[in-house]
């Protein structure tokens, strides 16, 4: 028996031994990172006292499909954040440098620019009086100017007869607009006035505006010597051995006519001069169009092209020609049978019109430059009936009761603004004369400041045309992204409207579409109380200022101070009348930008609750915004859910 | 990959596995043996299919991709959420974070085994250990680039969805909590402290001397092992099995030389076949452990080899024994019968196994002295020390085990 007690003991011992051990694992860390915070934004319109205490939000928002490829919905996302963005930038840039106010076309700066251009002519003007330069000096100045202008452009024999050929009908046209000038019609000059400066040789050496007529008129009266010697000599009234014997025969006729209208030249001349003793209007829509330029341009366009105009004009009472044989002056006109009119040869060598040019001449390799048609341009353009600055520096009126002014080419376009100083600077001498030293300076001075502001100005239009392409990028993305199939069953534009009355905090929502005119013809409407801190009912005097046409519907509004989070719930009774509605989808072809959508009808809104959970934010210091979610709630769940992505609205 | 492991980690101390000090030798006829063995260790870390050290838990050790993170969302959540990964350019296998782990296991083996001299060249022997064992795990978590990149994706100006981020970073605090969470939803037991106790697998065995020279000696050996012990449970994710569930058949050759009469050179080969069977297995891959059905699977577990050579030293008048020897342990893959590639790598990864220990024996015999009427029973006493040299995939288990025998 002592044997097995052995064996027990031992047994015991080694159990004794291992029991009441058990294993024990080293603690291990959770190492994450902080929690991160919701963003603090101060004074904006859900602070309590805000300076800002009214804000609208332009947003959209988004019903996703429950099977949306998760790809195709990321990049939904991406065009949203992208808006944001981008509107953010444009906020910024439009608060940084006040771009409406300064820079745009109704701004500050381009006004400023303006006058300052109009002080330093006024300035140069004066300053040149001081040393004047008479007309003849200048014809002959810019006659041998001219001669090497046109002696340095890089012209072939060949060119060169085509440029001299083109030259020709270019002086012969300003003769005609000239002649049909009212301010001509109605003016006297102490000397024959150049219908262009730079065309003197061009008239002498094809006989034009040198018949008897022209010798010292009475009460320099050139009206029958422009026509006389000038018109009625022109391409526009001689048969040619180049035109069909049709041609040359209704040439004859123009020119037949032309000699009856000024067998009683002052009839005629009253007509053009717009005297009221001869032309009685009536009629507005006809009235509207009688301006210095009115005769010049039914001249000079040639309204033969259009026949149906020329008839009807000609047919038309109201301008009261009583010389009968006035009646007969479209038509004298209007049967030029030339290929081109008078006015698409002055906008060719003007360099007028980019399309159908008559003839080219090569441009400067250096673009800021000026190009020669920029000289005649400058010399010779008489917009819309105003004198041309040749007019000003050629033509000595007999009485000048009232100085012709330089023009400014508002409307010449910003490449020949660009080159204008180069025109000037080239000119100056030539028909202008000299500035002394310290006027000189104070040019430059005021010039470079012109430069500076317009550069800015230039600056700051192209900046924020290129923020509004962006934005317009940006918007036409999300467009795009949303409407893909299966991503959405509503991408709509609605807009959130949050004010404080006091202590209240009014938030509205209503869809864009709800909108009739720049007011929502329905809204949801939920107040909150930024003192206390609870959701409260509108007071009722929120109601008088609304207009009568307005539906407004109750919501719920409530703000979390911790989080910021705003909540908006509202039941859809109407969603008719807050146009929760179908709006069908536009059918486009690939790329083009589709629009805003709801595949639901009202039937899927009606007697559900619509909630916001919205998180405002300000982006880049400017641009306040909220995103967040939307949902679609019956009394158990939520039907349709999706995002809401906003940003403020200004002007 | 973690139940392998441990799974291996009973085997080592099983009634049946082969140590290094084997012999010849076989009870007198109507010679009764019984050996009391006992052990206790623990494991803390282990080897990889390099053979390189690592933690126990290194399977824990995964990370928390995006994919796991929208695994943990559904229906329009879950898609905005893609939506947004995928907007801002993250992959659906990038990481956000890191999960760590500590795991140790102890394990206390009685072991008796009774042993009887059928005739002078016969022996049979039966074995039936009892387990105690516990495991305890602690799990961390740490956040990486990838949760900094995202959170601070969400928390832009422009993008302003903070609230998203704020929900995201608690979870990542939780995420420890959310794993067993996760774990639960999955019929799973969560990651906690296990211990059981309860017998292993029976184990019969006869050995048969052939020759019996003077010098030489050659004896073989077979056996099968019983199913008796408890399996591993496909639902907890750190307990430890203590029978493979299935029939085992060995066989075994053995040879002494002596080169002294009281010093003999033992060697042994031993091959172990183990039958196929079927039960219940987590169908696993490598990147989802916990999304894993429960399966009824037919597996065949690879079979094993173990070679040992030792130098053994009995002086009969002292009654002092002792020994040093070498063990080599192989055991080839499992199989596994699944037609998904991803399952069946995962499940039959890391299962091909091999180790090399060197042991060291110092015991007293009172066999000699029984005999000699010096001492009342006839029993042996040994303590014997096991260390591992080198080995793949396989715990790193070194102990210390205590044999007690008696003759009757």
């Amino acid at each position: 028996m002592n044997d097995y007690r052995l064996l027990f003991l031992g047994a015991l011992a080694l159990w004794a031994c291992s029991c009441g051990r058990w294993a024990s694992a080293h603690d291990q860390t959770v190492e994450t990172l902080a929690i991160p915070k919701y963003p603090k934004v101060s004074d904006d319109v859900f602070s309590l006292s805000s300076r800002k205490p009214d804000t609208t939000y332009r947003a959209t928002m988004l019903f996703i499909h429950e099977g949306a490829d998760p790809m195709l919905l990321g990049e939904v996302l991406n065009a949203s954040v992208y808006s944001r963005e981008v509107f953010a930038n444009a906020r910024r840039f439009e608060l940084v440098n006040d771009y409406k106010n300064l820079y745009s076309d109704t701004g500050l700066e381009p006004q400023t620019v303006t006058l300052m251009k109009k002080d330093l002519n006024t300035f140069e003007l004066s300053q040149l009086q001081k040393n004047p330069m008479t007309i003849e000096e200048r014809k002959t100045k810019i006659k041998d100017w001219f001669d090497q202008k046109v002696g340095s452009l890089p012209f072939d024999a060949a060119q060169r007869r085509s440029f001299d050929d083109a030259w020709g009908a270019y002086c012969e046209a300003k003769i005609v607009e000239l002649a049909s000038n009212s301010v001509f019609a109605a003016s006297s000059y102490k000397e024959l006035p150049t219908p262009q400066g730079l065309c003197s040789d061009y008239y002498a050496s094809a006989g034009l505006l040198a018949g008897a007529s022209c010798q010292n008129p009475k009460e320099g009266n050139y009206f029958t010597c422009l026509w006389q010697e000038g018109v009625g000599k022109t391409r526009w009234f001689q048969a040619s051995a180049e035109l069909t014997a049709e041609a040359s025969s209704a040439m004859a006729q123009k020119k037949s006519q032309l000699q009856e209208l000024l067998k009683v030249p002052s009839n005629f001349q009253k007509v053009l001069a717009l005297d009221p003793t001869m032309v009685s209007i009536n009629s507005n829509p006809v009235k509207n169009k009688i301006t210095p330029n009115f005769f010049t341009s039914i001249f000079t366009q040639q309204l033969v092209k259009e026949p149906g105009n020329n008839v009807a004009w000609c047919s038309v009472p109201p301008f009261g020609i009583k010389d009968r044989k006035l009646s007969g002056i479209c038509t004298l006109f209007g049967l030029a049978p030339l290929e081109h009119s008078p006015a698409e040869w002055i906008n060719s060598l003007e360099g007028r019109s980019s399309e159908n040019e008559l003839f080219t001449i090569p441009p400067p390799t250096d673009v800021t430059l000026a190009r020669f048609e920029d000289f005649v341009r400058y010399l010779g353009e008489r917009d819309k009936g105003r004198s041309s600055e040749g007019d000003r520096l050629f033509h000595a009126p007999l009485q000048s009761p009232k100085p012709l002014v330089a023009p400014i080419f508002n409307d010449a376009g910003e490449e020949f603004l660009d080159r204008l100083d180069s025109v000037k600077a080239e000119l100056s001498s030539v028909i202008y004369g000299s500035l002394d030293e310290t006027a000189l300076a104070e040019k430059d001075f005021r010039s470079k400041n012109i430069s500076y502001r317009e550069a800015k100005i230039a600056e700051m239009q192209d900046e924020s045309k290129v923020l509004e392409a962006e934005t317009e990028r940006a918007l036409s993305r999300g467009l795009k992204a949303t409407n893909a199939p299966g991503v959405a069953h509503a991408f709509v534009e609605i807009r959130f409207h949050f004010r404080q009355v006091g202590s209240i905090l009014v938030g509205e929502f209503w869809p864009k579409d709800a909108e009739v005119g720049n007011q929502a013809a329905g809204l949801f409407r939920g107040c909150f109380d930024l003192s206390q801190q609870e959701t409260i009912d509108c007071p009722a005097e929120l109601a008088s200022g609304d207009s009568s046409d307005i539906r407004v519907f109750p919501a719920q509004l409530n703000r979390d101070p911790e989080t910021g989070q705003i909540n908006l719930a509202m039941k859809v009774e109407d969603p008719d009348a807050a146009s929760l509605i179908l709006k069908p989808r536009m059918e486009v072809e690939p790329g083009e930008t589709p629009n805003y959508f709801m595949d639901l009808d009202s039937s899927a809104f009606k007697g559900r609750q619509l909630r916001f959970e919205l998180f405002p934010n300000r982006l880049q210091d400017s641009l306040d915004i909220l995103t967040g979610k939307v949902f679609l709630e019956d009394e158990t769940r939520a039907v349709f859910e999706g995002g809401i992505s906003g940003w403020e609205l200004w002007d | 990959m973690l139940k392998f492991h441990l799974f291996f980690f009973t085997l080592l101390f099983s009634a049946e596995a082969a140590h290094a000090f084997e012999s010849t030798r076989t009870l007198p006829a109507g010679v009764r043996n019984i050996n009391i063995r006992g052990l206790y260790t623990t494991a803390s870390s282990k080897t990889n299919k390099s053979g390189d050290r690592e933690p126990l838990a290194e399977p824990l050790w995964r990370p928390l991709r995006f994919r796991n993170v929208l695994d943990g969302e559904e229906g329009l959540k879950r898609t905005q959420l893609a939506a947004f990964l995928a907007s801002q350019g993250f992959g659906n296998e990038e990481t956000v974070g890191d999960f760590y782990a500590n795991l140790n296991a102890q394990i206390n083996v009685w072991a008796p085994i009774f042993a009887w001299g059928i005739s002078e060249r016969l022996t049979l022997a039966g074995a039936l250990p009892y387990y105690s064992a516990s495991t305890d795990i602690k799990v961390g978590f740490r956040t990486n680039v990838g949760a900094d990149r995202f959170i601070a994706a969400l928390t832009t100006n422009s993008m302003n969805n903070f609230q998203s981020a704020i929900e995201a970073s608690e979870k990542f605090q939780n995420a420890v909590v959310r794993l067993n969470e996760r774990l639960e939803e999955n019929n799973y037991e969560p990651l906690d402290r296990w211990n059981q106790e309860a017998f292993g697998d029976l184990t019969l065995a006869a050995k048969y001397l052939h020759y019996n020279g003077e010098r030489v000696k050659f004896a073989s050996q077979g056996g099968i092992v019983a199913p008796t012990g408890r399996v591993d449970s496909p639902d907890l994710l750190t307990d430890l099995p203590f029978g493979d569930g299935q029939w085992d058949i060995f066989a075994a050759l053995l040879a002494d030389q002596y080169v002294l009469p009281s010093l003999f050179v033992n060697q042994f080969f031993r091959y172990t076949y183990q039958a196929p069977d079927r039960r219940s297995v987590r169908w696993k891959t490598y990147d989802e452990t916990v999304l894993a059905p429960k399966r009824e699977t037919d597996f065949k577990l690879g079979d094993k080899i173990d070679a040992g050579l030792s130098f053994q030293f009995e002086q009969e008048s002292t009654g002092i024994t002792g020994g040093l020897g070498g063990l080599y342990f192989r055991k080839f893959g499992d199989r596994y019968t699944v037609d998904e590639l991803a399952i069946k790598s995962e499940l039959q990864r890391a299962t091909d196994q091999d180790a090399l220990y060197w042991q060291a024996r110092l015991g007293y015999s009172t066999v000699a002295a029984y005999q000699r009427k010096e001492f009342a029973a006839p029993l042996t006493a040994s303590l014997e020390y096991r260390r591992q040299y080198a080995s793949r995939n396989v715990p790193i288990t070194d102990f210390t085990q205590l044999d007690i025998n008696l003759f009757f």
